[in-house]
């Protein structure tokens, strides 16, 4: 793991199976995606924090016209989850799309994709608790 | 631009052309540009108008319609102007008001005089799943695109939340689509004059729940284009200059992960308060609207953001017919993205072109009676860049 604040290095942590926010060592602001600078107080000096896999539904949508990468796969939700951290992340559901509410508590699944072009980060999936 | 502020007019628009929009087979972007221009040449009272343009500067939106980056001395050849000056400005779907603004700061530097701004997109050479695509590009490809979610799917996320926590519904979400097919119908330049119904929203095929294909704004192809000058030399040209009194430009978070409230679109709060401190007018000063309605919630936050109505009511707003032409606030009296069209890079100077017949009594059909002040207002990307710009006729 490489300790330099980049989304490719979010996504290599993901891969790992965990997810890293990054936070402000001067002011404690989380960022998602990972920053270089503070959007908050505009410091650069910013360290990895390892952040809970665990929120609730915010808002979704049932996708059923999908881009190509996703095309094979419709209908799926995505979803906007607030993490515990007070956070908010994109993760796509599967299954029991009727049952989707706001407000229900999911959790973050990372998977790993063989895509050979870039970007080949990993898919980031919301599973009912 | 805002530490400009004078109650004299930032730049006049002396003249303006805008294409028929709609399913453009045959025909090539710099040649539906062409049809915008001689429009506003014809239009213009200096024959010679041509030869005394100092600068082109073009809204298009994405090289992958058409294989065609380096756009704007390509349009500026093809207007018979090969030695131009020229350049291409890009903000997604706000790329024309990015055109417009830059226009406008081209004539308040004093570099230049008359200034030729424009837009144009000819997106249907591409089959729907290439223009998803290729529109997608304007989100946030670190989370947004990553997370298979479609351009409309970022609105959508906004209308499930805005649905949830105000009890706006999609009938509501629907009466916006009815609204500006009803005022397409009499604009001959409206890509579909086509009457439809709740119904007909209603149970149009779901694109991104809950937004279904009638809430969808239209893949179009167009362009757009207007004459500015500075206000001193405006009558040269025309016998009713329309000047822009205000204009406002703000950005927010790259994506909607980041975004205090997604059932706001606060950037646009932030232009229209700098556009209006500029023109020293309140929202209720205004007497016409043309709005960027990409996706009928997107109008719904528009509302309440522009201040019609309170956060949060924006659905009761529409079932009120507040919105509608003989409304209070009559808003996009062209069709709008909706019906009009959305040919991205052309629309912020579409709408201009709306409200530069509305200001000259000239929109026939769909003439807002005695409109003396216009206010539109364009979005780029997924809520990320916003303009609105505020234009009245010279009395």
């Amino acid at each position: 793991m490489s300790e330099e604040i980049s989304i490719e290095e979010f996504y290599r942590r993901a891969n790992n199976g965990e997810l890293y926010a990054s936070m402000c060592m001067n002011c404690g602001k989380l960022s998602l995606p990972p920053r270089k600078i503070c959007p908050s107080c505009f410091s650069n000096k910013l360290t990895w924090k390892k952040i809970s896999e665990e929120g609730e539904i915010e808002s979704f949508t049932i996708i059923h016209v999908a881009p190509k990468n996703f095309g094979e796969e419709v209908p799926y939700a995505v979803c906007l989850v607030k993490l515990k951290d007070d956070i908010r992340i994109l993760a796509r559901m599967k299954e029991n799309l009727n049952e989707i509410r706001i407000g229900q508590k999911v959790k973050i699944v990372i998977k790993r994709t063989d895509r050979k072009e870039w970007p080949n980060w990993p898919l980031l999936y919301a599973e009912k608790l | 631009m805002s530490r400009l502020f004078s109650q004299k007019p930032l730049a006049s628009i002396v003249s303006a052309g805008c294409s028929k929009f709609g399913k453009r087979t045959g025909i090539m972007a710099r040649e539906l540009f062409v049809e915008a221009f001689e429009e506003a040449i014809a239009r213009c009272k200096d024959p010679d108008i041509r030869s005394k343009i100092k600068i082109g500067i073009f809204g298009n939106f994405s090289e992958f319609f058409e294989h065609q980056a380096h756009v704007a001395p390509i349009l500026a050849d093809w207007l018979g102007m090969h030695n131009l000056p020229s350049l291409r400005v890009e903000n997604a779907c706000a790329s024309g008001s990015t055109a417009l603004r830059t226009g406008i700061m081209a004539i308040q530097s004093g570099i230049y005089d008359i200034v030729l701004v424009g837009g144009v997109e000819k997106m249907n050479n591409r089959t729907t799943p290439e223009v998803t695509e290729a529109l997608m590009t304007a989100s946030d490809v670190s989370v947004e695109q990553w997370s298979g979610l479609t351009f409309v799917g970022v609105f959508a996320l906004m209308a499930t939340a805005h649905m949830h926590r105000y009890g706006t519904t999609e009938e509501q979400l629907a009466m916006v689509a009815v609204k500006n097919h009803r005022n397409a119908y009499y604009n001959p330049k409206a890509h579909m004059q086509k009457l439809i119904t709740l119904e007909d929203v209603l149970k149009s095929r779901v694109i991104a729940w809950p937004l279904k294909l009638y809430d969808c704004s239209l893949v179009t192809d167009g362009a757009a284009c207007l004459i500015l000058t500075k206000p001193e030399i405006a009558e040269k040209f025309t016998d009713v200059p329309i000047d822009i009194i205000g204009s406002g430009h703000a950005n927010d978070h790259s994506s909607i992960v980041e975004k205090e409230d997604i059932t706001e679109i606060k950037g646009i709060r932030i232009a229209a308060r700098e556009a209006l401190e500029q023109a020293n007018l309140t929202i209720n000063d205004i007497d016409v609207f043309e709005l960027h309605d990409c996706f009928t919630i997107a109008e719904i936050i528009e509302y309440e953001e522009l201040g019609f109505t309170e956060k949060g009511k924006g659905g009761k707003l529409i079932e009120k017919g507040i919105t509608d032409l003989n409304g209070e606030y009559p808003s996009n009296p062209s069709g709008g993205l909706k019906a009009k069209g959305h040919p991205v890079g052309a629309t912020g100077i579409a709408q201009i072109y709306e409200l530069y017949l509305q200001l000259r009594n000239e929109a026939e059909q769909r003439q807002i009676k005695g409109a003396k002040i216009g206010l539109a207002q364009n979005m780029g990307g997924s809520g990320l860049t916003h303009f609105v710009t505020i234009v009245k006729a010279r009395s």
